[in-house]
């Protein structure tokens, strides 16, 4: 068959119906850009939302039995921490505090919601990038790190530091006579989508600050003995917790976590939304274009039908259409994602970088709105009937 | 010298639309006889039944009574196998040239050839080329048919049809849409290259005109068919 592969009549048609067919890469590469953005968004949401997650200092955690998201946590009675402490195969185990008061803007005086974590100075739970050097002077009351990757909307905190007078506010509503704390230094977290940054604290400072008592904890880190199994010790763990408690190992925690955005909150829905849009809207100039085609050359596929042409010819003709459509259009969808994800991680703080994986999935989602649209369109090429050309 | 094979008999065929008491008869007990090499005109005015004739001799139709026997193959009782296989052998012309617009003039001719080991790419691509040189198409091979004439498209259709030697060409109303001249090529072209190849041409028409091109005129009326003259009404 040379009409498929050497003398494409997929390609010769596109070309020969020029004007529907640049129409339908536009499109097409607007559906991609919308995609790729949603995707892009939900990606950085994800890794936002689990970055702390990732640097926790230990091998299991520990949270209240309930526990979907850091975000909502409410605390783990910490007998239970204790208790897991004296499972065989345990090494250590520490403690980390989270809550989210107000931090005000030393310049402007406004009060802006940030993640505070709360921590054993000397048996970090976390450990976060260019932290390590100043950890013990937060054993110091009144002392505390800042994410140098926050948001600027907390005013020139991070220049303070540098020149070694930053002072900040936080407390639970942002009362302007909370007691002031000295920021000591810097390390590198990032913000989330709904906190422009962090600060951490030990774990005396934290219950200075919040005014919560020290004995429920949102985790508790358990650092294995070397040689134990993680698996065994974790349901060691659980066993000795009972139902009182939820033990997980940090992969399980971070799909937790993304679980939670993902399924239990409206931006999740929203981006997922989004994404199905994008579909739709690719799937929609795909199905114009191909229908337009198939209905200006149904008497000559009526003809080659007569000379012998299987059904299956034009059906295959119709996804190579498809697939040619949803190609070209990928590459400047992907490009212009690629120009949006620069500013969008520029203006947010958030990991908008473009992984081979993401890519290759909007790839794969826009073969998949090609098929579709060719399966639509399929159905048209029943009308292409021999006796229909007979006057 | 020995009679030219019959490629087509009917005889007691008949064909209607609709159910048996609503319906509407178009072919009573047609009785014909295509012999290889002949052209045939089939006249009648509109609604005669050439047309449900013609798709019935091509096999795009079931008959419902009598027999009819197209190449040999008996199209009331034959399989879909068998029907493909004769569909090979069985080429149409139509009132419109229904050429492809996004090949060339040659990609439409060779799309309708097939490539088999006997008959290979480049022996298929030759073949188009002289068929099209017989219409005198040479100088148009590699130009698009919208930047051709009405009656040069409508030649490329009927090498189109003919270049893969069917045994029986089927054209309804070819030159309908063309003025005398082009029409008059067009008929020329379909006797002259069916006769060269053997191949039985029947041309349902009502132009007058290309009459004499025929060997034999059959005439349709109230579903009833009779030899006529070529050199009249």
């Amino acid at each position: 068959m040379d009409l498929l592969w050497r003398t494409p009549l997929a390609t010769l048609q596109l070309r020969h119906h020029l004007v529907s067919t640049v129409g339908a890469l536009m499109g097409v590469s607007v559906a991609v850009l919308l995609m790729f953005m949603e995707e892009g968004f939900q990606k950085a949401l994800y890794r936002s939302a689990v970055r702390m997650h990732r640097i926790l200092a230990g091998d299991l955690i520990i949270a209240e039995r309930s526990f979907a998201s850091i975000t909502i946590a409410s605390g783990l009675p910490r007998r239970f921490a204790y208790r897991a402490a004296s499972v065989p195969g345990v090494a250590a185990i520490t403690l980390l505090y989270s809550d989210t008061p107000l931090l005000r803007n030393p310049q402007t005086g406004s009060a802006r919601p940030i993640m505070l974590y709360g921590i054993d100075p000397l048996k970090p739970a976390i450990n976060p990038r260019g932290a390590a050097s100043n950890l013990t002077l937060l054993a110091l009351p009144g002392r505390a790190l800042f994410d140098r990757l926050s948001r600027a909307s907390f005013g020139p905190v991070v220049e303070r530091v540098k020149s070694g007078e930053a002072e900040v506010q936080l407390s639970p509503d942002g009362n302007p006579d909370a007691p002031v704390i000295r920021v000591i230094g810097l390390f590198d977290l990032g913000p989330t989508i709904t906190f422009d940054g962090t600060v951490l604290v030990s774990d005396l400072t934290f219950h200075t600050l919040i005014g919560r008592p020290l004995d429920r904890p949102t985790f508790g880190v358990l650092t294995l003995a070397p040689g134990a199994e993680l698996r065994k010790v974790k349901t060691a763990v659980q066993g000795r917790l009972g139902a009182g408690a939820k033990v997980m190992t940090k992969a399980e925690l971070i799909n937790l976590e993304i679980r939670f955005w993902d399924r239990e909150t409206p931006i999740g829905h929203i981006l997922k939304l989004g994404l199905f849009i994008g579909f739709s809207v690719g799937l929609v100039f795909v199905y114009q274009v191909l229908q337009s085609i198939i209905s200006n050359n149904l008497p000559e596929y009526a003809v080659l039908k007569t000379v012998g042409y299987p059904d299956y010819f034009f059906v295959v003709v119709l996804f190579q259409m498809a697939t040619v459509i949803g190609t070209i259009a990928f590459i400047p969808g992907l490009v212009t994602a690629q120009l949006l994800y620069a500013m969008a991680e520029r203006t947010t703080g958030l990991d908008m970088s473009l992984r081979f994986v993401d890519a290759a999935l909007i790839f794969a989602i826009v073969l998949a709105m090609c098929t579709v649209s060719a399966m639509l369109a399929a159905r048209r090429l029943r009308g292409a009937d021999p006796i229909s050309l007979f006057s | 010298m020995e009679a030219p094979i019959r490629l087509v008999t009917a005889r007691e065929l008949s064909y209607r639309y609709g159910t048996a008491e609503t319906g509407r008869s178009v072919l009573n007990n047609i009785a014909l006889d295509i012999r290889a090499g002949e052209v045939v005109l089939l006249t009648g005015p509109s609604g005669s039944g050439k047309t449900t004739l013609l798709t019935l001799i091509g096999s795009l139709r079931q008959p419902q009574q009598g027999t009819l026997q197209v190449l040999g193959v008996d199209l009331l009782t034959a399989s879909p196998a068998q029907l493909r296989q004769l569909r090979q052998n069985i080429r149409f012309v139509y009132q419109r040239h229904n050429l492809l617009h996004s090949l060339t003039v040659l990609q439409n001719v060779t799309a309708c050839l097939p490539n088999t080991p006997t008959s290979g790419r480049v022996a298929n691509r030759q073949r188009a080329i002289e068929m099209l040189g017989h219409l005198g198409l040479i100088a148009k091979i590699h130009e698009k048919p919208e930047r051709l004439s009405g009656g040069q498209q409508q030649r490329v259709a009927v090498a189109r049809a003919l270049v893969s030697s069917p045994a029986l060409l089927l054209a309804d109303e070819p030159t309908a849409s063309l003025d005398s001249e082009a029409g008059q090529r067009v008929a020329r072209a379909m006797s002259d290259v069916g006769r060269q190849l053997g191949c039985a041409v029947l041309i349902s028409t009502h132009d007058e005109r290309i009459f004499h091109f025929a060997d034999r005129r059959l005439h349709i009326e109230d579903g009833v068919i009779a030899e006529r003259s070529i050199r009249g009404p």
